[in-house]
């Protein structure tokens, strides 16, 4: 059998959001804006949009379970019957927009347009808009799965109301959203008022603008909190340490190429693989070499101690420390105490309290697909359920494309994009569910990239 | 629909064309007129055109504003049924095409309306509701509301019984009957339901690419599964033995005789490149005609499984394939609103 190859798949954007928040103002806006795109809309059943147009149609939201139990095969029958129907008309449209009901969970409509044969072929999920009432959201967004559910699959959230609540409470619910899921784009609109661009359109795959909204958000939490890059000459230096918090600290020294902070990120990825390598315990006046070993330095009983560093060829070194060294009033002496050139303080893991959060990377380096694949078909198998959205734009090992997915629970469409060119290899990841194990997570990433 | 892939080519001897007319809609059903005297396409779009047998075009039905969704004949071939987007089914007088009644279906979309085979009863079938009429246009009746939308009514071919599809449950019911049949339960959404001729067994075509088979009396059932798609393409031999069906490039077809298909391997038909997309056995005869989404539609004995007999490209995806009553012709329907009538050879 040879492969279909599709004609250009037309969007569909899936709008979701509590009763009152604001859909059938901004469904009513989108029919009559000149915005020169057809768009069909599904409405849900209790939907009251006051245009008349022969392309809004009634829904019944039909939840379909299959024999199999698996809740990533769940779709919504209804929408694989009316547009299967609408599909095969003369008169196409240019865009297809869902209307949920206010308790929907997002996740079968969205999924109908990874599973589905007939649906995947000639249709793409463009985007999940959640519409939020910034008056009432308080009272859900703490005990409702659903209300927590519809932010965390969003790619545009709309904080709607803003004219009916005060500026520092919209701030205060923004952080709340962001912290929930930060792939998000927000914007604050009152009477559900934006520019269609901004929620048609989005690309799905278009994940770019989404993954930059927060640097810091993507980066790894890293497993040490300080590293710094010094100039070494060959010969034997110190680490010393006076007393501090903790009976042990972990460290790893490892040369680099610049003495820089370019230095200092090339050698970030290998200092992360080598902090989940296991350490090798080191007693005071015992000796760390530069290299991929994890040296785990005891610190028992009180006073000074002092670690000798075998520096084999002049050159600059990055160090990076379990703790930051303050703690320990700890330094690099040669013949005297060394600064760093530069340093840096790495984001500790900090608490999440949400349920529902987010875990991200944005890492230089190639992956290895085959060991990204069988990571990624053992995590979906055992977290499925708990990982709503996951996204990324990926460096695979000798393919000259980025290669761009965007997934639903268990399913996941991807596909090569446009080629790296100049712009340096990266990879962007990230994750939104219930209950993420942050620490696995990063470490299964890591572990699939090339060393 | 603008498809990038070529029609590929059909390696078997061509079929003979009988006449064909071209209707620029999606063609979203094709029936032959019981007396085997007029072909009724009804198109995507809204129209109804009928043809003669000798492809005449005889006349177009308006059909249904914003689209028809499903047509049928009465038995006695003089009234055509059609049901659609406008929230009614409606009755014409196919000689003269003029309409004679409007139904309320009772909700936006009528999506199936099916004329009893044997006596002057109509179904139709809107989301969750099912009534029943008569060609007069008389209501008669409501039966229950369907836990969800109905997605398939089918009548027994002999007999006042027929079948409804829906969402977790296939149920089984009589026109003249209080009391309600045998309801299936089964969790698993049903997009086809199909008689064997002799009325013993229901098959269903499902979403979840498996095919369910009852043996209406007992309720007993078997499930086929392993199918690369949902099922939407089945057909019954003549003999109420062979149950044929798509979910993929190959006819598949197993034989339901003696105990039944269960641990057997099906005949397997190949020959199509592309998906199954329609596929009808003869009345009476031994032959299956199938059609796929790249438009070849071939035409099979299936004791003969090697190769098809004869075939035919359409240029897009074949919609519909349905034999006239007599079984010497076939006609068969594209997306592209082309409709092609071949005739047997009489060897075949």
């Amino acid at each position: 059998m040879s492969p279909t190859i599709s004609p250009e798949r037309i969007p569909v954007t899936v709008l979701t959001g509590y009763l009152g928040s604001g859909k059938t103002t901004l469904l009513n806006r989108i029919l009559t804006e000149n915005h020169g795109k057809r768009i069909a809309v599904i409405e849900n059943e209790f939907g009251e949009v006051g245009v008349d147009n022969e392309l809004i149609v009634n829904a019944e939201e039909e939840i379909f379970e299959m024999n199999n139990g698996c809740i990533c095969c769940t779709v919504r029958g209804d929408l694989i019957r009316i547009l299967g129907n609408l599909m095969k008309r003369r008169d196409r449209f240019d865009h297809i927009m869902i209307e949920t009901t206010g308790l929907a969970d997002p996740a079968p409509v969205a999924q109908t347009f990874f599973v589905d044969d007939e649906m995947k072929e000639r249709m793409a999920l463009d985007g999940i808009v959640t519409l939020v009432d910034t008056m009432h959201i308080w009272q859900h967004i703490d005990d409702s799965d659903e209300a927590k559910e519809q932010v965390a699959f969003a790619d545009v959230i709309l904080l709607n109301k803003i004219d009916l609540v005060p500026a520092p409470e919209v701030d205060k619910l923004e952080a709340r959203i962001r912290e929930m899921n930060p792939a998000a784009r927000i914007y604050r609109t009152r009477d559900a008022a934006v520019d269609m661009d901004k929620i048609l359109g989005l690309g799905g795959f278009n994940l770019d603008r989404a993954l930059q909204v927060d640097p810091m958000f993507l980066e790894p939490e890293y497993p040490f909190e300080w590293g710094g890059v010094y100039e070494l000459a060959a010969g034997t230096h110190e680490f010393v340490m006076q007393d501090g918090p903790d009976p042990m600290m972990s460290i790893a020294i490892m040369p680099v190429k610049t003495a820089d902070y370019q230095g200092m990120e090339g050698a970030q990825m290998d200092a992360v693989l080598t902090f989940s390598s296991e350490e090798k315990p080191v007693e005071p006046g015992g000796a760390v070499k530069p290299g991929y070993d994890l040296h785990q330095l005891i610190l028992r009983g009180d006073g000074e101690k002092r670690f000798r560093v075998a520096i084999p060829a002049t050159g600059p070194y990055a160090l990076f420390t379990e703790h930051h060294p303050d703690e320990f009033s700890a330094a690099l002496h040669g013949s005297n105490q060394l600064a760093p050139i530069v340093s840096k303080e790495y984001k500790p893991d900090h608490e999440h309290d949400e349920e529902v959060s987010s875990v991200g990377f944005n890492v230089a380096g190639d992956l290895d697909q085959k060991k990204l694949n069988n990571w990624l078909r053992d995590l979906l198998m055992k977290k499925g359920p708990d990982i709503f959205r996951m996204k990324g734009v990926l460096s695979i090992a000798g393919e000259s494309q980025r290669f761009v997915f965007q997934g639903v629970h268990m399913l996941f469409d991807g596909r090569p994009d446009r080629e790296w060119g100049k712009e340096p290899r990266h990879n962007s990841f990230i994750f939104i569910g219930r209950n993420l194990d942050r620490a696995a997570l990063t470490e299964g990433f890591m572990k699939c990239l090339v060393r | 629909m603008p498809r990038t892939l070529a029609p590929p080519p059909v390696t078997a001897p061509e079929l003979r064309q009988s006449w064909e007319a071209h209707l620029g809609d999606h063609v979203i059903q094709l029936e032959w007129s019981p007396d085997g005297a007029m072909l009724a396409a009804a198109l995507i779009g809204g129209p109804v055109s009928i043809f003669g047998t000798d492809g005449r075009f005889l006349r177009e039905l308006p059909g249904h504003s914003f689209g028809t969704l499903s047509i049928s004949w009465s038995a006695d071939s003089r009234l055509l049924a059609s049901a659609g987007q406008d929230g009614c089914a409606r009755i014409w007088d196919a000689a003269t095409g003029a309409p004679l009644h409007e139904l309320k279906g009772g909700a936006q979309w009528v999506e199936h309306v099916a004329f009893s085979p044997v006596k002057d009863y109509l179904l139709t079938g809107a989301g969750r509701f099912l009534k029943m009429w008569n060609g007069s246009g008389r209501h008669l009746r409501d039966f229950p509301d369907h836990p969800s939308t109905i997605s398939g009514i089918a009548w027994q071919p002999r007999e006042l019984f027929f079948a409804t599809a829906a969402y977790g449950q296939l149920a089984n019911y009589h026109a003249e009957k209080s009391e309600f049949g045998k309801a299936f339960a089964w969790k698993g959404s049903i997009l086809v339901v199909a008689w064997s001729p002799d009325g013993n067994y229901l098959a269903t075509g499902n979403q979840d690419a498996s095919v369910h088979f009852w043996y209406r009396k007992s309720g007993k059932d078997l499930e086929m599964t392993g199918y690369p798609a949902k099922i939407r393409e089945l057909a019954w031999d003549a003999e109420s033995r062979f149950l044929a069906t798509g979910g993929s490039p190959v006819v598949t077809i197993w034989d339901c005789g003696g105990k039944g298909p269960a641990g057997t391997r099906p005949i397997q038909l190949e020959g199509h490149e592309r998906f199954l997309s329609a596929m009808a056995y003869q009345h009476k005869g031994k032959l299956i005609a199938s059609g796929c989404q790249g438009g070849t539609v071939l035409v099979w004995n299936h004791r003969q499984p090697q190769r098809p007999l004869r075939g035919s490209q359409l240029g897009t995806a074949v919609t519909q394939i349905r034999w006239a009553p007599n079984d010497r012709m076939f006609a068969a329907s594209t997306e592209a609103g082309l409709v092609r009538v071949f005739e047997k050879s009489e060897k075949e």
